[in-house]
């Protein structure tokens, strides 16, 4: 492991790739300040610019936005109870409350603290966990994988926010769309309408910028133009020893949930937040506070959504099964490449696999300096009226879009998408699980036809291999658990992650 | 539909109802195989009748909920949306990058409320000249500013 981390550190320190950590990083709070875009547009926008970097570099900087729209979000939830995140929705209940007494620089330092230690955390853990996880996959098989998707696509809709029916209908509709282009087993176009463009299939950031980033314009453009708050940066960012003993606990648990919940299918950031913070309900010391500006309330979800925003990388990096929509997008990021993520990666790719990981911790060093001593520059930020931001957004999407096959074709179908985007999230349905349906759809294909090439056709297959079957039993379990506990309407409809 | 139905909810069914019957006729064109040698349409007719069975599930299920009012549509913003994305389609090809920039911004900062146009032409001034930066001259794509300067 010391070895692959000196690797990894080679890797992530070469001038270039330090670069592109940092500019990752910088976006990733920009964007997380601003409401109105995401993660998941701004990494889709600037996946078909990582084409011409090194595969290495175009990862680390996209990794870095992720994580770096963690620390980012946190800050406007504090300061002014305006969530720039999803994931950062229940910080704002105790954060805010904190501000109101004054006390908004430790509740920032607290949550900018938590951040950077979960995220060393969790950097650890994929060092330690990936190589083993990636060996055992290994030895899977066609029916192993065809399971393994199966979980992922049925658990992260059902987990997910809003309805689980609803959200497997998006899944549906996402391997729907990825059957449009040339068939992988024969050669043979499928559901092109003859058009030649879509003969490679619908554009993946076509798609995720229009679900995402079109239709979140036209939702913030709905709202009625708030006026610039006028907000002071804190004076004092730093904590008391006091509340320096009172974050240890929250913290470590905050990055253990956030650990585990980034893993699993469905999970990632936002999720991992709200798991925390239920968690310090029940097992904090000071649960009774929370509620009322506590800052355990700021220091555990804070950390889990970046020790989440992190392992969301392992199941991607050894079982090459993404856990959510980000991770989907990082699937794109390799493939343009010609790299299958997978338990193969490891060994045929050591130094993207361990220059990534290295990344992550050097990229958390870099924003506990951008956050705490820059605070100031990026609530300036938010002053920036809608009526100047949405214009160039889309702007920015457009061009995007275009520069990327020169088909401009390709910009009116992302607003097709975003349309279609818009009118279902106001529907209920959740744009998420479609990105992931529409990644593995043709995992979930070739595994399948694979599967029954090796059984000759017998279904049973799936259940006499043991992984496979437990995979299976796993997820009817899920299923099962939620439908007892069901009948509840769902978490509301969440934009990103 | 019943007055106590909820049609919101009964659309969203009724939509992905109609998209599995059009992939499930689409489909038609491409051989089923068998299930050991599986062809070109049998993974989507299993999605597509699966997508059908739940869009049909939601439809029932709307019928026995109580009525639930949709927030409402202020249909200004996404028809600016989309017709700032088509200004921006028939105008990058033809008119150059300038244009196409400039009718999207114009378009999108009249539907985003509190319009003052010195303001917005001062907002696509700018924006056209960042994406000739960004998008031309760094990243060295083949769009021009004006096509007379081609």
């Amino acid at each position: 492991m010391l070895d692959n981390l000196t690797l990894g550190f080679s890797v992530a320190a070469s001038l270039e790739n330090l670069g592109a950590c940092l500019l990752g990083v910088l976006l990733g709070t920009a964007i997380g300040v601003l409401p109105g875009i995401g993660p998941i547009t701004t990494i889709s926008l600037l996946l078909p610019l990582t084409f011409g970097m090194d595969p290495a570099t175009g990862l680390i900087m996209l990794a870095g936005i992720y994580y770096g729209a963690q620390y980012g979000g946190s800050t406007t939830s504090i300061l002014m109870n305006l969530p720039g995140e999803v994931s950062a929705v229940v910080t704002a209940i105790d954060g805010y409350k904190m501000a109101g007494k004054g006390e908004a620089g430790a509740a920032l330092a607290a949550a900018t603290i938590g951040s950077f230690v979960a995220g060393t955390l969790a950097t650890l853990l994929i060092a330690a966990a990936g190589p083993a996880l990636a060996k055992v996959a290994l030895a899977f098989g066609p029916p192993e994988y065809f399971s393994l998707v199966l979980l992922g696509l049925i658990v992260s809709a059902v987990l997910g926010p809003g309805s689980a029916i609803k959200s497997i209908l998006m899944v549906l509709a996402g391997i729907a769309l990825s059957f449009i282009g040339t068939d992988l087993q024969t050669g043979e176009p499928r559901f092109t309408f003859g058009v030649r463009e879509l003969y490679d299939g619908v554009g993946f950031t076509v798609m995720a910028v229009g679900m995402f980033g079109i239709a979140e314009i036209i939702r913030c453009m709905e709202r009625p133009p708030a006026a610039a708050p006028a907000i002071a940066a804190p004076a004092r960012l730093w904590l008391t020893p006091q509340q320096w003993r009172r974050i240890v606990g929250p913290v470590l648990r905050g990055a253990g949930a956030g650990s585990l919940i980034g893993m699993l299918p469905g999970g990632g950031a936002s999720l991992a937040a709200l798991g925390a913070y239920a968690l310090e309900r029940r097992a904090g010391r000071n649960r009774r506070l929370l509620g009322s500006g506590a800052i355990e309330g700021v220091a555990a979800p804070e950390s889990a959504n970046n020790a989440a925003a992190q392992t969301g990388f392992i199941p991607l990096l050894t079982l090459g099964i993404p856990p959510n929509a980000v991770m989907a997008l990082m699937v794109g990021a390799l493939m343009i490449h010609g790299i299958q993520p997978g338990p193969r990666m490891l060994e045929g790719q050591p130094a993207i696999f361990w220059g990534l990981i290295a990344s992550m911790w050097i990229g958390n060093v870099m924003l506990l300096f951008i956050n705490l001593p820059m605070i100031g520059l990026w609530v300036r930020l938010l002053r920036i009226p809608g009526t100047l931001l949405y214009p160039a957004i889309l702007v920015f999407c457009c061009m995007g879009i275009y520069s990327m096959n020169y088909a401009a074709l390709d910009v009116l179908l992302a607003a097709g998408f975003g349309i279609a985007g818009y009118f279902l999230v106001k529907l209920g349905y959740p744009p998420a699980p479609m990105l992931i349906g529409f990644v593995l759809g043709p995992m979930l294909e070739e595994n399948l036809v694979r599967s029954m090439l090796l059984s000759r056709g017998d279904w049973a297959i799936f259940v006499e291999r043991p992984v496979s079957a437990a995979t299976l039993l796993l997820t009817v379990l899920a299923v099962a658990v939620m439908a007892l506990e069901g009948r509840r309407g769902g978490r509301p409809v969440a934009q990103d992650d | 539909m019943r007055p106590s139905s909820n049609w919101p909810q009964a659309i969203g069914g009724v939509f992905f109802i109609g998209l599995a019957l059009a992939g499930l006729w689409l489909n038609q064109s491409y051989e089923l195989g068998t299930t050991r040698r599986m062809g070109p349409g049998y993974l989507p007719m299993l999605v597509f009748l699966a997508m059908a069975a739940l869009g049909a599930a939601i439809v029932v299920a709307s019928l026995r909920r109580p009525r639930a009012a949709l927030e409402p549509t202020r249909w200004r913003s996404p028809l600016a949306v989309v017709g700032a994305m088509a200004a921006f389609t028939l105008l990058i090809e033809s008119l150059g990058l300038a244009a196409a920039v400039a009718a999207a911004t114009l378009l999108v900062s009249i539907a985003a409320g509190d319009f003052r146009l010195l303001r917005a032409i001062a907002l696509a001034v700018f924006l056209a000249a960042f994406c000739w930066l960004v998008f031309v001259n760094a990243l060295d794509i083949g769009i021009t500013l004006f096509p007379a300067l081609r």
